[in-house]
């Protein structure tokens, strides 16, 4: 395992009342890179993803972000940005104000880095259009621009492209492959192989917990 | 830590506008039914705080048992209120929220703050809403003593009290109680469903209804209990604040222990 890796899992395992949630995770990831996570529903992909934020905490072994542990150096990882669930954004904002009320919490984006945000997933940040007028793509885009708002080195998402339409997809696509050159560190976990091979430079199938498989999906020029 | 209550004071008070304005509405209408029920009588805005926010006082025997509808309206709503934003935020916003403010300690203690500032302000505006809407129907916009208050209040005292005291007791009384019974949700909150969670809330409501114990959460804000209506229990303001400040700082420093250990799922 490299030690230099911008995030590191060292044999992490997750036991909750009796029942094994991970077991015995080991991952190197760089920034740069898009890795994604494939499994079933229950495989474990959204609990590796919060014990990789730090919301919950490893049974056994320990996550390293930047070289500090996570749990004892710090609670939670210095730059993150996530999409887990769907955010409870207000029905009675818009998709700007929506944004704007999250950012003050760290204030460190002014509204030019947040309209921006909401352009790159393919939304009008002057649409003045409520939350609760969205659709279920929009919504799922908004989700994905506050993640991605704050310019975080470590971004992961679970399931972005559930809801998007085949455009969104693609633009999800371009928007991902913008950030990895942008030297950010994206996890990203799906059901869709296509998906996932397209996008990721590596991937990881899991399993009950486990990771089962892993391999590259980037073929060289001369492959 | 400011940034994330003034956050949730923005967010509860858009998430849950309606529900303010329902509680508010109702309240107008009690008022309004209240203050043409006593106009006859000389009464004034104190006089008609006093009818509906009176519990039913202490009970000698199980046949004299009503249920106090207002008073139970008035307390639970609030309560309600705060109890759906704090579920609905742990469930939909705490991760990130979480991520942004990275500490537990810091989210934790700025929604204690929100709890507080909410106790407070729908007190405020609910006492000050019965004070206007009384006041201009009664034609009477004095808190002094009136008619009413001393042919029809005063014989219930066993020690005697002012408007002014009576207005400071059942003030003072709801927004530590509130404080008190927000805290416990918050708590609860941390090992059961928040359905789980109101129901155990309306049992201590309740319980406040048929018992005079004064270790009893909700009964300090149970204006007939209080030691000028009933001296048997000795229930003083100063001891229904000390003892409410107690359980309310128990309870918050319980919930973030439980917060902080337990996992963010």
């Amino acid at each position: 395992m490299a030690a230099s890796a911008f995030l590191q899992a060292v044999h992490l395992s997750k036991v909750i009342k009796s029942q094994i949630i991970l077991k015995d995770i080991n991952l190197s990831l760089d920034k740069g890179y898009i890795y994604g996570f494939r499994g079933k529903n229950g495989s474990g992909k959204t609990m590796l993803f919060r014990a990789l934020c730090g919301l919950i905490r490893p049974t056994e072994g320990k996550v390293i972000i930047d070289g500090a542990e996570l749990g004892k150096e710090m609670s939670f990882p210095p730059s993150v940005g996530v999409l887990i669930e769907h955010p409870g954004f207000l029905n009675g904002y818009t998709g700007f104000g929506n944004l704007k009320l999250l950012a003050k919490l760290n204030d460190v984006i002014d509204d030019d880095r947040i309209r921006e945000a909401i352009r790159l997933v393919g939304l009008d940040p002057n649409d003045k259009r409520k939350y609760r007028k969205y659709s279920l793509g929009m919504k799922q885009r908004l989700g994905i621009a506050q993640a991605i708002m704050e310019e975080p080195d470590l971004i992961i998402l679970d399931e972005p492209t559930n809801a998007l339409d085949s455009d969104g997809v693609e633009e999800l696509k371009n928007l991902l492959l913008t950030l990895k050159a942008k030297n950010k560190c994206i996890l990203i976990a799906s059901h869709d192989k296509e998906e996932l091979d397209y996008l990721s430079d590596e991937l990881f199938v899991m399993e009950n917990g486990k990771i089962i498989d892993h391999y590259s999906c980037k073929v060289t020029d001369d492959e | 830590m400011s940034r994330l209550f003034f956050r949730d004071v923005i967010y509860s008070v858009s998430y849950g506008k309606i529900k303010y304005l329902a509680f508010f509405a109702i309240a107008a209408c009690l008022t309004i039914m209240k203050s043409v029920e006593i106009k006859p009588f000389s009464a004034n805005s104190v006089d008609v705080m006093f009818l509906m926010l009176q519990d039913n006082g202490t009970i000698r025997r199980a046949a004299d048992y009503q249920v106090p509808f207002y008073w139970e309206f008035i307390q639970f709503f609030p309560l309600i209120l705060i109890g759906d934003f704090l579920h609905q935020d742990e469930s939909s916003n705490r991760t990130y929220l979480l991520l942004r403010c990275r500490s537990k300690i810091r989210y934790m203690i700025a929604k204690i703050g929100w709890m507080t500032w909410q106790s407070g302000w729908l007190f405020i505006l609910l006492f000050f809403l019965i004070y206007v809407l009384s006041s201009l129907i009664l034609g009477d916009f004095s808190l002094g003593s009136s008619s009413y208050f001393q042919q029809q209040i005063m014989p219930m005292m066993e020690a005697k009290a002012s408007p002014a005291s009576l207005f400071v007791h059942m003030f003072i009384g709801f927004v530590v109680t509130t404080m008190v019974l927000s805290a416990l949700q918050l708590l609860c909150i941390q090992f059961i469903s928040p359905i789980a969670t109101l129901f155990i809330m309306i049992c201590l409501c309740s319980l406040s209804t048929f018992s005079s114990s004064k270790w009893l959460p909700a009964i300090h804000s149970m204006i007939l209990k209080r030691n000028f209506f009933d001296t048997a229990h000795h229930l003083t303001l100063g001891f229904s604040v000390a003892y409410s400040l107690l359980v309310y700082v128990l309870a918050c420093v319980f919930a973030i222990y439980a917060f902080v250990k337990k996992d963010i799922l």
